[in-house]
Order: structure tokens, then C-alpha cells, then sequence
């Protein structure tokens, strides 16, 4: 391969102690690009239907993109893929900051973790070698802890490292896995994965050099995007994001419609109000700003360090809230005090918790306690109303804990409402996953995303939810002919995201990754070779699903979400998403039966490279 | 606070509240801007456009709100109308 990848690919099985590299090939390279792609087409192979996902058979993955490490900026981006806990098909999050770019560095695309270690270990890589390490003295650290005591350990000051935190080890079903301190692959449960084999950090430190096949190109393209950040449509919005980052617009959405509200029952606009919305954004919190953060490669930077040394919840140093998180723990609880969520924020950063997951099992918990479902005594004291900064913060500590109903809500609030006996009525979860927090009222594109992405209910998947929130028009409730658009967003998304690439590259030019995939590659990558990936990538993941029984109507939206009945007062006031439309649109365009799911054969034939696939599905 | 002043018998005058990236190029979060009567959120867009340079007011990115409904661009503005001008970027 003349560039992007190091072609080797490193297999752990804990339970054997036992290490394997792998030669990556270019066939697969070039048809599956990387991160999530590689990651289905390989997990595919090693998982077996029907397995435990917190058990040895289960796979974990680590995948990096072939943008990494190779000075391609927004490069950042890795991809942590896996059985979900909550879901029980396909999983994938990503992350940024430094972790995906060094694992490259130290000579691997991918790090693939099958087993369960007998006691707690961490799997140690330095270019090109790598080795399981005991982690006796690492198991019950919070997440920066872990990270400062592997950097002691090993001696090695920038180090980098992806852990789990306490709620990973105790296997909660949100746990998440943490990068660089704070970056996260939040949804899923991967950090549940990742305990549940006993693996409590992979740590990296590698000093190679990612190939680069026209680098004169990549300085070109890096060029265009840098011009792109200053003086295109979105400079401002970068500029802003920069400043501020996506907490930046959070007061807006919460009035907008954008943020659901109060479990996805309220109006913003009059349940929240302006002034409690202007509290909680980003603007309002810059005044804690310590000094600013950015990911390897990214010249956007939309990360930064808080210091929070009074008040309530005096953190020390902290980190910014994302919009997710703000908008999960905020407008969701009708919670308007930020110092609450900053703790809420700082909890789940700590202890790894996914924030969305997080934020939105206490909003349908709170929903429970107001109408009688929970007693305060079931709460243990908790007075768990709406708003209550206070209740909001103890119920997330015991979550994170696993004490009290906190070990049950730490399953997240499907599982919860299941084990419980009660609460479903007010589920806001497809296939057991929490909705994030961009609302398909507002924008329904993002229903056709939260269903049918393969991981549901992810607001960075592809489809047209993006494209429609920005448009503030009526046109956007006509469904009618979704089809191609809906497939023309996918693309972009997921070549971009394959690449490991940031999704905010988009600012800079909206064919940023195909244009520095030519250039780190030397690949032709041309509106054939997007359109092929994309499909492909979308089946390899989607089939991973089906192979597990699921079918297109295990993923119902939620009612409240697509406006039945709609709202009726507010900006959404008698909005109503047309689902059916939108799903009918885009199983048509994948080609994938609307009953079973299955993409028909001759559309996996002509994709290539699924031929396992096409077996399973077709004998 | 701004203010855009053109003093004339038949102007009507109308609060805009400013959110994310808007608010900080304007350096305020409100403002009081005088029209024309009849004007459309669409003109007062393209007013306000004149001394804040902002894609946001005029690429259609923009979401308008007045008391608690959406205005589409041609809906006309009343005296004492608040109007809500929240762009939406995306993200999380």
C-alpha cells in the first residue's frame, strides 16, 4: 500500500494470553476504507452469532482510519466497534483526540481484543510490539487517573491511552471508553465490552511514520481546507465552535425545537424559556475557561480545559461540556443550572459513562418519579423532580456508582423499565439505546438515521437530518422523495467517518475525505469508488444485525419523537415526521427488503467482497 | 445595546434576540431595530445584514421565532414584535 495504512492489524485473545499480528490487505483497505468498516468486515469473521456480548467470544475493536497519523488535519478520528450490551446487534462509536493517530504511529491499524482475562491487565503497544500487562494497581482508578498512573508506570510522558473507568469494570450498560482524558466513544456500551474482558487500558506509544502516497497533494488539499475554515460560508461557525465549541449553540436549539425537552414531552420555548436556555450554553460557561483543546491534526480545535474552584460543585479542573451532554442533562431534566451539569459532565468523564445515555435515563427516571412510578424511598431520598440540580447530580453519582436505583438506571433506562416492571410508556430509546439529543420534529431526517443506521440512535450517522435542521422551511415535512438525497448525506458520511476523519471537516469542504483519501492513498477515489464504500460499509455493518435476528421492525421510533400525536403549541406545533416515507425511500435505495431487512443479492454481488455475507443471508 | 435609528412617521419597531455565533459577532445578545410597517422578517434580515456580517442572516440557516411560533421569511412583522434568531450549526 503506498500510503494511509500500516497494514497490520493486531489480535489479542485474553483469555489464551496470547498475541497474532495480521497483514491488512489492500483489497480490504480499498473496499472497506477503515475505522468501522474494517471494523464490521473483520468482526464479522471473528464473532459468531448469538454470543454474549459481555462474554470471552465477544470481539472488542479498536480501528484506526487511513487519515491518521499522516498529518491529514481532522485526522483524529478512531473507531471502537463491538456487540452492543444494550442493543444486541452492531455498535460502533468514535473518538478523537490523540489515541487513533499514535496506534497508527506504533505500526497498527487495529487493535481486535477477543476473551476475558483472569484478572485485571492493560495491553501495553510500542512500534510494532506489543504486550499484556498486569493492571491489579490500575483497576478502580477513575478515567485521568488511569491514564497519569500508566504514564508513571511506563515512564512515558505522552503517552496515550484508551481506558475504561470504574462504571466499565462494574460492566454498566453506558459505560463508555475514554481517550486523552476526555474524549470519548460514548454510545454503545463498549466500555461494558471492554470490562467485561477485564481490560482496563490499551495503551500506545508509537514514533513512526505513517506513509503518505502524494504528500505535495495532502499539503494541497490541507491547504484548500485550512482557506475553507477562514474565508468559506462556515468561517464564522468555525470560529465560533473555536471560541465556544458545540455547547456554543445550545441556548438557540433548546428554543429552536432542535433539543428535545423535558423526555421529549416538553416545548423548549415554553417549558425551558430564553433565559434559563441562555445559562446553560457554552457563552455563558466561557467565563471558566482555563485554555482551549484540540484533537491531533485538527485546526479547529473546538475542545477546552474548564477550572471550576467555587460554587456548589467546585470540579478543579474540569472539561467543557459538549452539546450532547449539555442538552441530555439540561433541557432534557429542564435543568437550567450549569455548575450541575458541568458535575453531571465531570461524573461521567470520570467514572466513563456515555453523557447522552447518561443525561436521558435521568430525564425518563425523572419522568417515573412524577408520576408516582418511583417512590422517594425507591429513590433513596432523592426528590428526583424536574429540575432539580441537586437530584440530578446524586442520581448520576449513584448510576455511576452502581448504588441504590443508580445500579439499575446504570443499565440504562430500557433495561431499567424491563427490569423494573414499569416505565415503558416512557421510553425514548430505539432497540434499547437513548435518543440523542437533536429532534426529528424538528429536522425528520434524523429519524431514518436513528433507526436505520446499523448503531441506532446516533446523531454523527449519515442522512438528511443535518442538511434539514439548517433549513428552517416547511419543505423538509415532505417526505415523498427522501431517497437519494437521504443516500447522497450517507455517503458523505460515512467515506468521511471510514477515513477517521472529524465530521466538522465539513465546515471546511464538504469532499474534504475523498479528495485527502487520493492524496494519502494514491487510490482513485471518484464518485464510483464513494458510492461503492458507502454501500458496502452500510451492508457489512447492517448485516452483522441481521445475522443476529434483528429485523426492521425491532426499530420503532419512539412515538413523541415523530410527532404522534404532534405538539400543540410551540415551533413544532403540529409537526408530524413521515417515517414510513422516509424508511420506505431509503430501503429502496439501499435495495434492502422492508420486511426482513435483507439487501437483495444481486446489490451484494455487485458490491464485492461479501460473499460470506450473501451465504449467510441466501445460502 | 444597538439600535438601527431612521426617523420617519411610519417605522415600527421590533426586539431581535441573538444566539450562538450571531450573538457574539453582533457583541450583544438583543437588539432594537426600527422598519418600515409591513416589513417581512425576510427585510429585517436583510436590514440587520447592513452592519452585521453574518452568512447566518442570509443564507437561510436561520431559524426565526416569534411569540413562541416560527415565522417563515415572509411573515410581517408587527410594533413590538420579539423576534428569536436562532442558527442552527449542528453538531455535539
Amino acid at each position: 500500500m503506498k500510503g494511509g495504512y500500516a497494514g497490520k492489524m493486531l489480535f489479542v485473545d485474553l483469555s489464551k494470553g496470547k498475541i497474532e499480528t495480521k497483514k491488512l490487505t489492500e483489497e480490504t483497505a480499498q473496499r472497506f476504507v477503515g475505522t468501522y468498516g474494517i471494523g464490521a468486515r473483520v468482526l464479522y469473521d471473528m464473532m459468531k452469532p448469538g454470543v454474549d456480548p459481555l462474554g470471552p467470544e465477544a470481539a472488542l475493536g479498536f480501528v484506526t482510519g487511513p487519515l491518521n497519523g499522516t498529518g491529514a488535519l481532522f485526522g483524529a478520528r478512531y473507531a471502537v466497534v463491538c456487540k452492543s450490551p444494550v442493543t444486541g446487534g452492531w455498535s460502533d462509536a468514535n473518538s478523537g483526540g490523540y489515541f487513533g493517530p499514535e496506534l497508527k504511529k506504533a505500526g497498527f491499524d487495529a487493535v481486535f481484543v477477543s476473551g476475558s482475562a483472569d484478572k485485571p491487565v492493560y495491553l501495553y503497544i510500542e512500534d510494532g510490539k506489543a504486550e499484556i500487562r498486569d493492571a491489579a494497581n490500575l483497576w478502580g482508578k477513575m478515567s485521568v487517573e488511569t491514564l497519569e498512573a500508566l504514564i508513571e508506570e511506563t515512564g512515558e510522558k505522552n503517552l496515550r491511552a484508551a481506558v475504561i473507568g470504574p462504571a466499565g469494570e462494574k460492566q454498566s450498560l453506558m459505560a463508555c471508553i475514554i481517550n486523552d482524558r476526555h474524549r470519548a466513544a460514548g454510545r454503545g456500551g463498549a466500555g461494558a465490552v471492554m470490562g467485561s474482558k477485564k481490560l482496563k487500558a490499551i495503551a500506545v506509544k508509537g514514533t513512526g511514520e505513517v506513509p503518505v502516497a502524494d504528500p505535495e497533494k495532502l499539503k494541497e488539499v490541507n491547504r484548500m481546507a485550512t482557506d475553507g475554515m477562514k474565508n468559506g460560508s462556515n468561517a464564522q461557525t468555525v470560529k465560533g465552535y473555536s471560541n465556544y465549541g458545540t455547547g456554543m449553540g445550545t441556548s438557540g436549539y433548546a428554543l429552536s425545537g432542535d433539543s428535545p425537552v423535558k423526555n421529549w414531552g416538553g416545548v423548549g420555548v415554553l417549558d425551558f424559556g430564553e433565559e434559563s436556555a441562555r445559562r446553560i450554553d457554552s457563552i455563558a460557561l466561557d467565563k471558566y475557561k482555563k485554555k482551549k483543546y484540540a484533537c491531533a491534526n485538527c485546526a479547529l480545535g473546538c475542545g477546552a480545559y474548564f477550572q471550576v474552584d467555587e460554587g456548589e460543585w467546585p470540579l478543579g479542573e474540569t472539561f467543557r461540556p459538549e452539546y450532547e451532554t449539555a442538552a441530555a442533562f439540561g433541557t432534557l431534566c429542564l435543568n437550567d443550572n450549569a455548575e450541575s451539569i458541568m458535575k453531571c459532565n465531570h461524573i461521567c468523564n470520570e467514572y466513563g459513562l456515555d453523557t447522552i445515555s447518561a443525561g436521558a435515563t435521568v430525564a425518563w427516571a425523572i419522568e417515573c418519579y412524577e408520576n408516582g412510578l418511583f417512590t422517594k424511598e425507591e429513590t433513596g431520598g432523592i426528590e428526583l423532580t424536574w429540575g432539580n440540580a441537586n437530584a440530578i447530580v446524586q442520581i448520576t453519582q449513584a448510576i455511576a456508582e452502581k448504588t441504590g436505583l443508580g445500579g439499575v438506571l446504570a443499565l440504562g433506562s430500557a433495561k431499567a423499565a424491563e427490569k423494573l416492571g414499569k416505565g415503558a410508556e416512557y421510553l425514548q430509546t430505539i432497540k434499547g439505546m437513548e435518543l440523542p439529543m437533536h429532534d426529528p420534529r424538528f429536522a425528520p431526517g434524523y429519524t431514518r438515521t436513528y433507526q436505520f443506521d446499523p448503531s441506532p440512535a446516533r446523531h454523527v450517522k449519515g442522512g438528511l437530518g443535518g442538511l434539514q435542521a439548517r433549513d428552517p422551511g416547511p419543505g423538509k415535512y415532505d417526505s415523498s422523495d427522501t431517497g437519494a438525497m437521504d443516500m447522497m448525506m450517507l455517503g458523505i458520511y460515512e467515506v468521511l467517518q471510514a477515513s477517521g476523519i472529524c465530521l466538522f471537516s465539513i465546515f471546511a469542504q464538504l469532499d474534504l475525505a475523498p479528495r485527502m483519501l487520493e492524496a494519502v492513498t494514491g487510490w482513485n477515489c471518484d464518485n464510483e469508488f464513494q458510492t461503492s464504500a458507502t454501500k458496502r460499509i452500510m451492508n457489512m455493518r447492517h448485516a452483522f444485525n441481521l445475522r443476529e435476528g434483528q429485523k426492521p421492525a425491532d426499530f420503532a421510533a419512539p412515538r413523541r419523537s415523530v410527532g404522534d400525536p404532534p405538539q400543540e403549541e410551540g415551533p413544532l406545533a403540529g409537526c408530524k415526521v413521515d417515517h414510513k416515507s422516509l424508511m420506505r425511500n431509503f430501503f429502496a435505495a439501499m435495495c434492502w427488503d422492508e420486511e426482513t431487512g435483507k439487501p437483495s443479492r444481486e446489490s451484494l454481488e455487485a458490491l464485492g467482497g461479501m460473499d460470506d455475507v450473501i451465504h449467510d443471508l441466501y445460502g | 445595546m444597538m439600535s438601527f435609528m431612521i426617523s420617519t412617521d411610519d417605522l415600527m419597531k421590533v426586539t431581535v434576540k441573538l444566539f450562538a455565533h450571531l450573538r457574539s459577532i453582533a457583541g450583544t445578545d438583543q437588539l432594537r431595530v426600527e422598519l418600515d410597517e409591513g416589513a417581512t422578517v425576510a427585510e429585517l434580515l436583510q436590514h440587520m445584514s447592513k452592519t452585521i456580517d453574518s452568512p447566518a442572516l442570509t443564507d437561510n440557516s436561520t431559524s426565526a421565532m416569534i411569540g413562541h411560533k416560527n415565522a417563515e421569511r415572509e411573515t410581517i412583522l408587527k410594533e413590538g414584535d420579539e423576534v428569536l434568531l436562532l442558527p442552527i450549526i449542528g453538531g455535539g
